[in-house]
This record gives C-alpha cells, sequence and structure tokens, in this order.
C-alpha cells in the first residue's frame, strides 16, 4: 500500500475522529460568529474562536450554512470588478484611449476635408417577423396560454405554490438547450423576463443578454456540505447538463436538447409535447412575469413516467415535484430537506428513484412517501436508471455503477 | 479606521487602562472620538437617532465586547474604528422602532434575509425561519411589559447581513439537532418494508481476521492521540475539509488564507498525521509492517469514505 493510499485510506477515519468531539466551554454566539465570517476580530480573539470551532461541529455547521447562504447569492451581486481601478491597468488604458482620442479628432479632420456620399441603406427585417411561429400542436394546446403568442394580458394557469409561479418562475435552471429552441420559436415580447437578479430593493434587474433565458450555466463549486444542502445559486447549476442523467435503457429520462429540437419540427409524441408544452409555458410566464423577488432553484430536472400525464420535476433545495396533468399543475414534496437531487428515473407513475450528492438516493413507491436508501458508497450520484422500485443502477461521478434488486438494501458494483 | 489623538494632559501621557463594566460610559476625552464615529455613521434625520442615543449604542457596543476587562483608550478606541456604525445605527432606530428606518431595512435587507433563509433551509423551512427572525427583530415579544428588539443585540462588530445569515444558521442547526430531520424520514417509519435506513458506512464485518478489530482500535486511538497534538488551525482546517465538506475556495476565505494554501496544507496536515501514526503503531505498538499495512486497509473498508477523490474532484 502506497503512502498515497494510506493517505486515502485515513479520509473515512478523519471524517470520524473530526466528527465525534465535543467542545469545551460554551459554543460561540451569532455575533461572534458573524465577526469571525467578515474577519472583524482581533487575532486573539480569532485564535479563540478557531479553537472552539475546531471541536464544535455546531458551530462550524452554523458557519458552513453561512458560506453556503453566501454562496447562493446572485453572481453579479458579489461579483466587483476592482482590477478596473488598479493603476497599473489605469495608466496604459488612459494612454491608450489618448492616442485613440488624438488619432480619432486628426481622422475625423482629415475626413471632414473630403467628405464621401453615404453608402446605401439595408433594410433591416423587424425582429418579430424572423421568427418562426409555433408548431401547430403547440400553439392550439389548451395547456398553452395565448402568451406564448403575443399577449402579455392572458393570465397564466394559477400554480401551485411551490411550483415556479407564474410571476416568479425562474427560468435559468431549465435545460439551456431546450429553452434555446423553446425561445426561437416563440415571438413573446420579453421586455420584462426576468434574470433573477435584484437590486438592492429587491425589484429585479434587467437581465444582463437581452433577457436571454439561456443564460450560460456556470459550474457549481460548493459541496454539499454537512448533511446540510443548500440550493445552487438561481444563476448557476450543476456543472453537468441536467438532463439525461440516467441511462439510455431507463423507462424514464429527461428531454435530450437534440430530441426537444427534432421533436419541434416533427409531429411531437404525447409525452414530449407535454414536457415541451410545460417548458414553453414556463418560459413564456419567466418572461412576461413583473419585477419581484424569483425563487431561487437550482437546475430543472424533467423525470417522465410511463403515464404521459404524470410528471416529476427536481426543484433544488431537495424539493420534488409531481404533476399530474402534463405538467399544467405541480406539486411540491420535500423529501430530504436541502439535498441536492441530481437525477431521477421513474419506471412508473408512483414509483421514482431520486440520486444526488453525499450519498443521496431516495425512492417512493405511492408517488407520496419517500425512504432514504443506504448508498453503496458515500458518493455524488449523478444518474439512476430503473425497471421497477426493486431495480436500479445508480452512476457516482467517477464513473462507478452500482445496481440493486432488492429496492436498495444490497447494492453490487455493475460495469 | 477612525483615529484621534487623546489629550496627553487627560491621560497623563500615557494610556491608562478603564475598567468595563456593565456601568461603563465614554469619559469626556471620549467625546471628539464619538462625534467622529457619530459623522461616519450619518445616519439620516428621519431615523431619529440622536447623537446621545447614538453614544450609548457605541457603549453597550464596548461593553458587550471588554465586559469585565481593563482597556485602554488606544484599544477601545480601535474597536470603534472596526465597528460597522452606519449598521449600528439603523440597528438602534430600527431597534426603536421608527418608521423610516424599518423602511430602509425591510428595502435593503428583507430580500436578502429571505434569499439566504432559503439558501440555509430550503425554501419552505426558511420561510419560517425568515418570518420568525423578521418577527423578533421587530420585537413581537415582550418582557415585562418592554418590546425587546433582536436588533439589540447587534452591536456593530459584523456586517449586519453577516449578522442575520448567522442567526438565521443558528437557528436552523439548532432545529436540525432538536427534530433530527435528516434522521429517516416518515416513510421509513410508517413502512414497514421500507428499505429506507440511516446512512452509515458499509461496515466490512465478515473479515475473519481476528486482529481486525484490534488493529482498528489502535489505529484509532493513534490517530485521535496524534490529533491531539495537531494545532487549532490546523485541525479546522481538517474538520472543514473532511466533516462540513467546504471547498478548498471557502475555506481559504474563512481562514483568510489562499485556495493553494489551503491545499497544500491539508496535504501537508495529512501527510503528517500519517506519518506520525506509523511512528506510533511501528515503534510503540511494535507492529510488523504487514500489520501496519492491514491497519490501513481495515480501516480504508471500515469507513470507505473516499472524501479525498470525491473533494478533489470537486475541488
Amino acid at each position: 500500500m502506497t503512502a498515497d493510499s494510506r493517505d486515502r485510506a485515513m479520509s473515512g477515519m478523519l471524517r470520524q475522529s473530526l466528527g465525534n468531539t465535543r467542545p469545551q466551554g460554551d459554543c460561540l454566539d451569532a455575533e461572534t460568529i458573524a465577526a469571525y465570517y467578515d474577519h472583524s476580530l482581533d487575532a486573539p480573539l480569532i485564535s479563540k474562536c478557531e479553537t472552539h470551532l475546531a471541536q464544535c461541529a455546531r458551530c462550524r455547521q452554523q458557519i458552513a450554512m453561512m458560506v453556503r447562504a453566501e454562496s447562493s447569492a446572485p453572481a453579479k451581486a458579489k461579483a466587483k470588478i476592482t482590477w478596473i481601478w488598479d493603476w497599473r491597468f489605469l495608466a496604459p488604458a488612459a494612454a491608450a484611449l489618448l492616442v485613440l482620442t488624438v488619432w480619432g479628432v486628426r481622422h475625423s479632420t482629415l475626413t471632414v476635408t473630403s467628405p464621401k456620399a453615404p453608402g446605401p441603406l439595408v433594410a433591416m427585417s423587424k425582429p418579430q417577423e424572423i421568427l418562426p411561429q409555433l408548431p401547430p400542436q403547440l400553439t392550439t394546446s389548451p395547456r398553452l396560454p395565448a402568451a406564448a403568442s403575443n399577449s402579455k394580458s392572458t393570465p397564466l394557469p394559477k400554480l401551485d405554490r411551490l411550483s415556479p409561479s407564474a410571476e416568479a418562475p425562474q427560468s435559468e435552471g431549465a435545460d439551456a438547450r431546450s429553452l434555446q429552441k423553446s425561445k426561437e420559436s416563440l415571438s413573446v415580447d420579453s421586455s420584462t423576463a426576468t434574470s433573477g437578479e435584484q437590486h438592492s430593493d429587491g425589484s429585479l434587474k434587467e437581465p444582463a443578454a437581452a433577457n436571454s433565458p439561456e443564460t450560460p450555466l456556470a459550474a457549481k463549486s460548493q459541496p454539499s456540505g454537512a448533511g446540510v444542502n443548500s440550493p445552487t445559486n438561481a444563476l448557476q447549476a450543476p456543472s453537468a447538463p441536467p438532463v439525461s442523467r440516467s441511462n439510455t435503457e431507463s423507462s424514464s429520462g429527461n428531454v435530450p436538447a437534440a430530441e426537444a429540437k427534432e421533436s419541434a419540427g416533427n409531429e411531437l409524441s404525447t409525452a414530449k409535447q407535454a414536457q415541451l408544452a410545460g417548458r414553453i409555458r414556463e418560459y413564456a410566464a419567466a418572461s412576461q412575469a413583473p419585477a419581484r423577488q424569483t425563487e431561487q432553484r437550482s437546475a430543472e430536472t424533467i423525470i417522465a413516467t410511463p403515464d404521459p400525464k404524470v410528471l416529476w420535476r427536481i426543484a433544488g433545495g431537495g424539493f420534488v415535484e409531481r404533476s399530474e396533468d402534463m405538467g399544467a399543475t405541480w406539486n411540491g414534496q420535500l423529501p430530504l430537506p436541502n439535498a441536492q437531487l441530481t437525477a431521477g428515473a421513474a419506471p412508473t407513475a408512483k414509483t421514482c428513484w431520486l440520486v444526488g450528492e453525499g450519498g443521496t438516493i431516495l425512492l417512493t413507491k405511492d408517488g407520496t412517501h419517500w425512504s432514504k436508501i443506504s448508498p453503496p458508497v458515500p458518493a455524488n450520484f449523478v444518474s439512476v436508471s430503473s425497471k421497477s422500485a426493486s431495480s436500479a443502477v445508480i452512476t457516482a461521478s467517477d464513473g462507478q455503477k452500482f445496481s440493486t434488486s432488492d429496492g436498495g438494501k444490497k447494492w453490487t458494483p455493475s460495469q | 479606521m477612525i483615529s484621534i489623538m487623546l489629550r496627553p494632559e487627560v491621560s497623563g501621557g500615557q494610556s491608562k487602562t478603564m475598567l468595563i463594566d456593565e456601568a461603563f460610559h465614554f469619559p469626556p476625552q471620549f467625546a471628539a472620538l464619538v462625534e467622529a464615529c457619530w459623522r461616519k455613521a450619518n445616519p439620516p434625520s428621519e431615523w431619529g437617532v440622536t447623537p446621545e442615543q447614538f453614544q450609548r449604542l457605541l457603549e453597550r457596543s464596548v461593553i458587550r465586547r471588554f465586559s469585565g476587562s481593563e482597556m485602554d483608550p488606544k484599544g477601545i478606541e480601535k474597536y470603534l474604528g472596526g465597528l460597522h456604525l452606519d449598521e449600528l445605527a439603523l440597528a438602534g432606530a430600527c431597534s426603536a422602532g421608527n418608521a423610516a428606518a424599518w423602511d430602509f431595512f425591510v428595502k435593503q435587507f428583507r430580500p436578502e434575509l429571505y434569499r439566504a433563509a432559503s439558501a440555509i433551509a430550503g425554501e419552505s423551512c426558511g420561510r419560517e425561519i425568515a418570518d420568525s427572525l423578521y418577527a423578533d427583530l421587530y420585537g413581537l415579544r415582550e418582557v415585562q411589559g418592554r418590546r425587546q428588539s433582536l436588533f439589540g443585540y447587534f452591536h456593530g462588530r459584523s456586517k449586519l447581513s453577516t449578522w442575520l445569515r448567522a442567526i438565521l444558521a443558528q437557528r436552523h442547526v439548532d432545529e436540525i439537532r432538536r427534530t433530527r430531520r435528516t434522521e429517516p424520514l416518515d416513510a421509513a417509519e410508517n413502512d414497514g418494508d421500507s428499505p429506507a435506513r440511516k446512512v452509515q458506512f458499509q461496515s466490512r464485518s465478515d473479515s475473519h481476521d481476528p486482529d481486525r478489530l484490534r488493529f482498528i482500535a489502535m489505529l484509532q486511538t493513534a490517530l485521535t492521540t496524534v490529533l491531539a497534538t495537531l494545532g487549532s488551525r490546523d485541525r479546522l482546517r481538517l474538520a472543514y475539509y473532511y466533516v462540513d465538506e467546504m471547498t478548498l475556495a471557502q475555506i481559504g476565505k474563512l481562514l483568510g488564507e489562499h485556495e493553494a494554501s489551503v491545499s497544500r496544507k491539508l496535504n501537508r496536515t495529512r501527510q503528517s498525521i500519517r506519518k506520525s501514526v506509523e511512528v506510533a503503531l511501528l515503534e510503540q505498538k511494535k507492529l510488523s509492517p504487514e500489520q501496519l499495512r492491514l491497519c490501513f486497509e481495515y480501516a480504508q473498508q471500515e469507513w470507505p469514505y473516499d472524501l479525498t477523490r470525491v473533494l478533489s474532484a470537486r475541488d
């Protein structure tokens, strides 16, 4: 056994040993923890705090939560471009600006003396004329609001509280490529689209890129942490695409972008139509939502079932949602608070397997009550395929696969 | 930082310490310093905070920090210079129930409060915690007929937003520990056939080696002994990484270190621990190299949590 192997072997022991300590003295109060977090304490106090924190899981857990809460803040609210004020940038930038200005003045002086005839004007077509219309199946679907066409005043279907509401959906978490196709198919006035970013007064900022819902998804950089997993940033998503986490042989599966693209031009299957209709409706709602505080949700993952009317959806923060009407309405459930769920598979309308980070495996057989399944290894699981409530294959982030045929009581490595 | 020269004739040319107790009030030589703090805080007039009230806020902050200690004026001056004076004034105005201050707080901090609560505790639980905290900040509770606002516990040592997050985190952690909501779910309790169980690492107890448990116990004892000799910061760094599963960047931000430094120090500490454990087992317990190898092998089987691989992929 090499030294490196021994180091790794100790990881489990370190975790166990460090987590089983008992602090001496009273726990830190919130004000002290906040001051420690903000680096406002003097050196002796910092040392005293760190001595306590090294022994106290409770206080460290608080700090871990604060870290996650800060990490989940909107990226733009946190980003501060400080380099631009550095003299090492300002000086050459000012010099370059001066040169350009002088050149520009001289150039304009020369051109004034020899005016040129203006070039031919190019007629620009109106933006709405070049947007393709929705496929007939979608525009005439009773599930689709008229907002998909052009109306802002058509009320959107009332959704369950835990669903992305008509007023405050969160579209960043949706599959980027599917929404891209949806956007191209819609002639929606997106002037009031939301991006989830807020001014300090709570009002929403105009999104940076022309209300594009396909905001580039940033890779998540924080772990689940201490058994308490926080939702990812509204503008972030897991580094891997949220679709097609399950294996191809599974009966579940999200709508791959390529498949959605192909379906948009062809006759859609009922289930796929429902999924796409749901996404388009939510995008349309997002485009017309008034500025208000949006829900913080991670990447949205739709899990289809053999019943085309029944859909599952992973909605961040440990929430999952179930629809029995092809996505028109959703009912939320919280099987495991703050779980970072990444994928799911639904072999029947009422059976659903969910996997996530930190060894999270959940199973429901009746569509309502959830069981937490012991993982074969406490790894981050990124996909699951299943043929029944007893049989499933899960895949860890490092590629390891495990299968079960007894509902998760026993897992065996598989290829 | 606010800095002002104290009159040497008052202090006798030397720093005189002051006893900070519950009855502490700034001596006259602090008048200019308090005035400078007031100017820096610059609370809007509509908040209704008077200079006298603000001075009292500063005194309470000093009492909170140094109660029972002898402090010299320079130390107090340095402390006051590091306070978030504007937010201290806001907290004081809100604690007094000033409507304009509350409007400002709602506009500036309430969205962040609810967002942080949602990030910490999830959507519904976060909402409950945030609502409860909001009520406590307002002061719905009365003690002896007096409305008690949670703002009275803010003393400006941190940013107000950080303080709010700390309270949210504290309440959520205490709630978790009280109800143990991360333990087996309702379905597991109701469904007798449910495969749900607590997440535990699979124990490979089917080994036939009679020395297995002894080796594991020796290794654990040696590890505990070595960990006890670690410095607080090294131990905290390990705990943040292995127990709290923070990223290198997060740990670095908390400890004021660069991400690369955190990684380097973690590796160094881990190697140092391993070598110390090996020495303890080889020399003190007189194990052979083969037995030492078995110790680690059994440890890996008993606690197969390869956190290094998981977190290194994440980092």
